[in-house]
Parts: C-alpha cells; sequence; structure tokens
C-alpha cells in the first residue's frame, strides 16, 4: 500500500483577538494601548447595551427576559477579562521600575 | 463573537421561550367553542431551523393546526346548530402538556449552558493569579 508523501505545513496564522490589533506591532508599547484601548471601548458598548435592555426590562418594553439578563453576565464578565489584563500590564510596568540599579 | 456559547445558547432560550408562548396559546383557546359555520380555533406550532452560516437555532415560522376542528353534540349549547353541533379546536392536551414540559426543559437546558459557559470563562480568568 503506497504512503503518500507528508505534505508542507500550512502558514501559521496569528488569531486576531480584539481586530484592533496593528498590522506592524511597534516596539513603543502602543501596540499594548491600542489593544487594551479597543477592548475598552468594546467593553463600553457592552456595557451600554446591558444598560439598554435593562431599562427595557423595568419598563417591560422587553420580550426576551434572558437577553437582558445575557447581556449583563457578558457585560460583567468581558469587564473582568479587560481589567485582569489591564492589571497585569500594571503588575509589568511596576515589575520593570523596580529593576533600577 | 468572543462569548459564542453564550450567544449560541440564547438563541435556543429565545427559540424555547416562544414555543412555550405557542403552548400556552394553545392551550388557552383549548376550550373555546365556535358554530359549525365557521373555523374552530387553529393550534400553532413552532418550526425550527438551524442558523444558515451562523450557529445556534432560530424559528422559521408557525404551522396552524386543523381549522376543522371536531364537532361536539351539545344541543343546549347557545352556539349549537340546527343539528345540536358545535365546533371545538382539535387540540390534545395531553399532547400539549407534553410540548409544554420539553419546551420548559429545553429553555432550562440553555440557561444551564449559559451559566456553565460564564462559570469557564470566569475559570480560564483566574488562570496564573497568585
Amino acid at each position: 500500500m503506497p504512503i503518500p508523501a507528508i505534505g508542507s505545513l500550512p502558514a501559521i496564522t496569528t488569531t486576531d483577538v480584539t481586530g484592533s490589533k496593528p498590522a506592524t506591532p511597534s516596539t513603543d508599547g502602543s501596540a499594548f494601548g491600542a489593544t487594551l484601548g479597543g477592548a475598552v471601548d468594546g467593553l463600553q458598548q457592552l456595557q451600554s447595551t446591558s444598560n439598554q435592555l435593562a431599562v427595557a426590562a423595568v419598563t417591560g418594553d422587553l420580550n426576551d427576559i434572558h437577553a437582558a439578563t445575557i447581556a449583563a453576565s457578558r457585560a460583567q464578565v468581558t469587564l473582568e477579562l479587560v481589567s485582569a489584563v489591564r492589571n497585569k500590564g500594571v503588575d509589568a510596568f511596576n515589575e520593570i521600575m523596580r529593576m533600577q540599579a | 463573537m468572543t462569548f459564542d456559547a453564550i450567544g449560541i445558547a440564547s438563541t435556543g432560550l429565545t427559540l424555547h421561550r416562544k414555543w412555550l408562548d405557542a403552548v400556552s396559546d394553545n392551550l388557552a383557546n383549548a376550550n373555546n367553542a365556535s358554530p359549525t359555520s365557521g373555523a374552530a380555533f387553529q393550534a400553532r406550532y413552532v418550526l425550527a431551523q438551524a442558523g444558515e452560516g451562523v450557529s445556534g437555532a432560530y424559528v422559521a415560522g408557525a404551522a396552524l393546526g386543523d381549522a376543522e376542528g371536531r364537532l361536539v353534540y351539545s344541543p343546549d349549547h347557545p352556539l349549537a346548530d340546527a343539528d345540536g353541533y358545535v365546533r371545538y379546536p382539535d387540540i390534545d392536551m395531553a399532547e400539549q402538556m407534553g410540548e409544554l414540559i420539553m419546551a420548559q426543559r429545553g429553555y432550562q437546558a440553555n440557561a444551564a449552558v449559559v451559566d456553565r459557559a460564564k462559570t469557564a470563562y470566569e475559570a480560564a480568568l483566574q488562570i496564573g493569579r497568585a
């Protein structure tokens, strides 16, 4: 039985997590800033959606209760993610500041 | 989408909520009598379909049941015709109660998915935390 030759691997593509990553990563730290800024913008949008749905829920304009609660959960988990990334960034900064001779 | 499991479960929740609405409408109108000259109440059935190109379950539309209903002999009824018949919807109460349980359990299952997905994401955020 003939065994086919092993083909070349497909090129590995990086996953664009936030959709706001710059094409050329610079070394001055603005890439991380842009990523964090994009994440904060996304979080702001999720929270405003959650607020609108909460208002719709208490005024009786909402058909699906789960739409409001899911939007609130989504905003909460995203807030925890963004704050975890931000805390890690601050930790890294402090670690570097402690490196002085 | 970042939280796709939650988004997919949310479409399932919406679908089962609409199914619950349809069953409640059928049960509420199960005992409507109508004259034999008119149509009986038609049971409503939710048609579900998988999303095209996207994940999740969606309502494709609603199908209506038999307008013929069933003829019941009750000559004392104010709506009875000359032969003493009235028309009742052709809705099987046991079948509707079964659908009610299935819709409720489906809703609960999707709500459980949302819960578990949120717990999983929160566990992922705890990785590496001192």
